[in-house]
């Protein structure tokens, strides 16, 4: 079976390489038949790839240990599901996984869009081959999946063998949200191929206006939400199984997911300028070219162990490779975008400093600035080794200073931006929009401010939240009150009915108000505790309102690990609420056994309670439990999940009008009159 | 069953390359249809148009003062009358492909059905009358 991925992967490579060259010779001789020989071969790419990466599979099904990738990743009594998992549980087959999701989402932009955009689609499909190209050259000679496990012999000449089981999966990775995490986090970086595709195409064919824009609105969007969904899995994989009581730590590869999906939310935000008001051109292009190459980054940063991490990737040959096609991509796509300069010129100016495109365009600079910031303090260790010759991390503490007060201001901007006008609003419009809102908000801060909320960003965030909300809620009543007044309909006949007629619109206000909700999770991490003890069966230790007792300290041994184990009653104001169960694990496959701690959660809206057990003492008889007292941690998962309900609401094509005939409106005038209205 | 399944994934890849080759003639690909100033200005009008219409709900909604609105719309007004000025000079004039584009658009003009209640014409994807509101027959 691996002989055949090899044959799959070789011919992948062979058939990229005709596809690149089918479609740009192609349209060089204008000839229809090359060009259509090289959208097939990129149709027969994904063929290639998809058979390659189910051979991985079945290697993996089976437990074929005479191939490196599956000795080093997996085991026999590993369960099914992370045995596939494992498929993308290592360097190699995670390339191939990013490679396979690259050729599948090729093949279904060909089959969209072929007929749609046919001067576009051979440059679109030669752009997206480059890329594939680039990635199935990796498979093929530097990261091959298919490689065979060999021993070194004393003069260093390999000897193939199979071991009698394999090291394993880290343990870290056998987790549900593992399983998931990675697909999800990659579906969005490789997502964003497709815009550069097609922006390249227009720099290419001169077609410059938002067709390619509005092409791949859907796709942009596709690619946020996948690459937002794997952000929070990611980080409630951390919140679950790295066990330090928190699920963000501006880790490298956390930071390598947060770089593209902010310079993505700017490029979803100043696309809206370009449709309404045809500027921003050159700046659209740059966000795209950017988001596209902070993706390819990311998956360097991921993959290379440029960076240490507590992902811990061992060092690998894969930098070198991926920072040439960091150049030549980007120095391609910006050498093209300067010569196209005279045809992205703006068709109009910006009016004036309040004005919706102008918030739009603060938006951008502090989601910019937001990305610059992560990246200079990830790249930190890199730059200060080659200005000083030492490696200096920098840690959360620069992470948090730099970023709270630009999200807070980034939070002000999501309240604000919506109620401004386009083009220019007057003092008398943004009276009329923000004086209740502003009033209320300041109002409820005051409160918080005497009831004991005193930190200062926590303070702010909360205020800012408030304010968010109420604009939000505002923009739902007045248009549902519009409408409803219009056509007869119910309010919540209304809401719905506007949302669906808009929902770029309103589906954007329920993503910003799932924003809301992270941000409240965020700021409750300003007032997390934490206390440890040694514990023994009875032992009582204390956080808050909150009493943990333990019942029973326990081994348990199952084939694929051992653990120590505590049962642990969990009372709230003397009233018991849970039964919790942290365990510390003990990883059996391998040369090196690896320990894991599984925390146990207690979750509420209002807090979580989260139980570490850190190990034994040294005479074996108690544990040592640490508990911590996060508040608010719900709300960033629930505020993840309203998150992407919103975009695929935004997602959904827009509803056509149809009026209901209204009893008391009854002569065609009186219609018409009420159409107008709407 | 290792060189069977070489054989068949390069084969039908193989096929898949080598048939648009061996085809007479294809049509579509190079028939490269460029956009054209007749649909820049389309897209425009539409754009304009859509920025109109929003901006009529916004006021609707309360978002705008009388005096912001009233300026603005005059503004956009403009805009649009320019726009439209433009594509009728362009479809008046001799150039072919406006001419074709015209004889097109007024072909889809023609595919429309006449509402039994008010006779008002109505595109044939609607299911009731945009005038009236009546059920239209298909």
């Amino acid at each position: 079976m691996a002989q055949i991925g090899q044959f799959a992967l070789a011919l992948a490579w062979v058939v990229t390489a005709y596809s690149i060259v089918a479609s740009l010779l192609g349209i060089r001789l204008k000839h229809d038949n090359l060009i259509a020989s090289g959208r097939n071969a990129a149709l027969g790419t994904f063929v290639c790839i998809t058979s390659a990466i189910a051979c991985l599979g079945y290697l993996f099904a089976v437990s074929d240990f005479s191939i490196k990738y599956i000795a080093a990743h997996s085991n026999r009594d590993l369960p099914i599901y992370f045995k596939v998992s494992s498929i993308w549980g290592g360097q190699e087959g995670s390339l191939l996984f990013w490679g396979w999701l690259l050729t599948a989402y090729s093949a279904l932009v060909i089959v969209q869009n072929w007929r749609k955009h046919s001067a576009m689609m051979p440059y679109v499909v030669a752009v997206l081959m480059g890329t594939s190209f680039f990635f199935t050259s990796m498979h093929l000679f530097i990261v091959n999946p298919f490689n065979q496990t060999v021993f070194l012999q004393s003069d260093a000449s390999p000897l193939p063998f199979v071991p009698h089981d394999g090291n394993g999966l880290n343990p870290l990775l056998q987790d549900p949200y593992m399983v998931i995490h990675p697909p999800m986090l990659y579906l969005g970086f490789v997502g964003f191929a497709v815009p550069f595709a097609f922006a390249i195409a227009a720099m290419i064919t001169k077609q410059l206006g938002d067709t390619w824009i509005r092409t791949t609105r859907r796709w942009t969007m596709v690619a946020w939400m996948f690459l937002s969904i794997g952000i929070m899995l990611g980080g409630k994989w951390a919140y679950h199984e790295l066990g330090w009581g928190g699920f963000w730590a501006w880790d490298p590869v956390e930071n390598a997911s947060m770089m593209p999906w902010l310079i993505g939310t700017a490029f979803l935000h100043s696309v809206m300028v370009q449709e309404k008001k045809g500027m921003l051109k050159v700046w659209n292009m740059v966000l795209i070219i950017l988001t596209f190459i902070m993706s390819i980054f990311g998956t360097l940063l991921t993959r290379s162990g440029m960076v240490q991490s507590v992902h811990a990737f061992a060092q690998s040959p894969v930098g070198g490779y991926f920072r040439a096609f960091i150049i030549v991509a980007l120095s391609g796509a910006l050498y093209l975008l300067f010569d196209r300069l005279p045809y992205l010129k703006s068709e109009n100016q910006m009016e004036s400093i309040v004005s919706r495109e102008s918030s739009f365009m603060f938006n951008n600079l502090i989601l910019l600035a937001a990305c610059f910031a992560v990246f200079w303090g990830t790249m930190f260790p890199i730059i200060s080794e080659a200005a000083t010759g030492s490696k200096i991390t920098v840690g959360p503490p620069f992470f948090n200073k730099v970023n709270v007060p630009i999200a807070i201001f980034l939070m002000f901007l999501t309240g604000v931006g919506p109620l401004l006008a386009w083009r220019r609003a007057s003092t008398n419009s943004l009276k009329r929009n923000f004086l209740s809102p502003a009033v209320i908000a300041l109002a409820s801060g005051v409160a918080l401010y005497f009831r004991g909320v005193q930190h200062f960003y926590a303070w702010l965030s909360i205020v800012m939240s408030i304010f968010v909300t109420l604009t939000i809620i505002r923009e739902f009543y007045k248009g549902a009150a519009a409408r409803s007044s219009g056509t007869g309909e119910t309010f919540l006949e209304a809401i719905v009915n506007l949302t669906l007629r808009n929902t770029r619109r309103y589906g954007g206000y329920v993503v910003h108000f799932g924003f809301v909700l992270l941000f409240i999770g965020w700021t409750g991490q300003a007032f997390t505790t934490d206390a440890e003890g040694e514990m023994g069966v009875g032992d009582t230790l204390s956080i808050r309102e909150y009493t943990l007792r333990v019942d029973k300290l326990g081994i348990e041994d199952t084939p694929n690990y051992a653990s120590d184990k505590a049962t642990i009653s969990l009372f709230e104001y003397g009233k018991k609420v849970a039964n919790l169960y942290p365990e510390k694990r003990l990883y059996k496959a391998g040369q090196e056994k690896q320990p894991t701690t599984e925390v146990s959660i207690y979750s509420t809206a209002k807090n979580d309670v989260y139980l570490v057990f850190q190990g034994g003492t040294r005479d074996g008889k108690k544990a040592i439990i640490q508990v911590f007292y996060n508040p608010l941690t719900m709300w960033v998962w629930i505020g993840g999940i309203v998150l992407v309900a919103g975009t695929l609401i935004a997602l959904l094509p827009n509803k056509k009008t149809i009026l209901r005939r209204r009893p008391e409106i009854e002569s065609k005038e009186e219609r018409k009159e009420v159409e107008e209205k709407v | 069953m290792l060189y069977l399944f070489c054989g068949i994934l390069s084969g039908a890849v193989l096929a898949a390359i080598c048939a648009p080759l061996f085809r007479k003639e294809e049509t579509l690909e190079s028939a490269i249809i460029e956009e054209t100033e007749w649909d820049l200005l389309q897209r425009k009008k539409e754009v304009i148009l859509g920025n109109i219409q929003d901006l009529d709900f916004e006021y609707k909604c309360g978002k705008l003062s009388a005096e912001d609105y009233q300026k603005v719309r005059a503004e956009m007004n403009a805009e649009a009358a320019v726009v439209f000025q433009q594509i009728e000079t362009l479809e008046s004039s001799k150039d072919l492909d406006a001419l074709i584009r015209r004889e097109i658009s007024a072909r889809k003009d023609r595919s429309t059905t006449t509402c039994p209640s008010c006779a008002s014409k109505n595109p044939n994807t609607n299911k009731f009358c945009a005038d009236c509101g009546a059920k239209l027959k298909r």
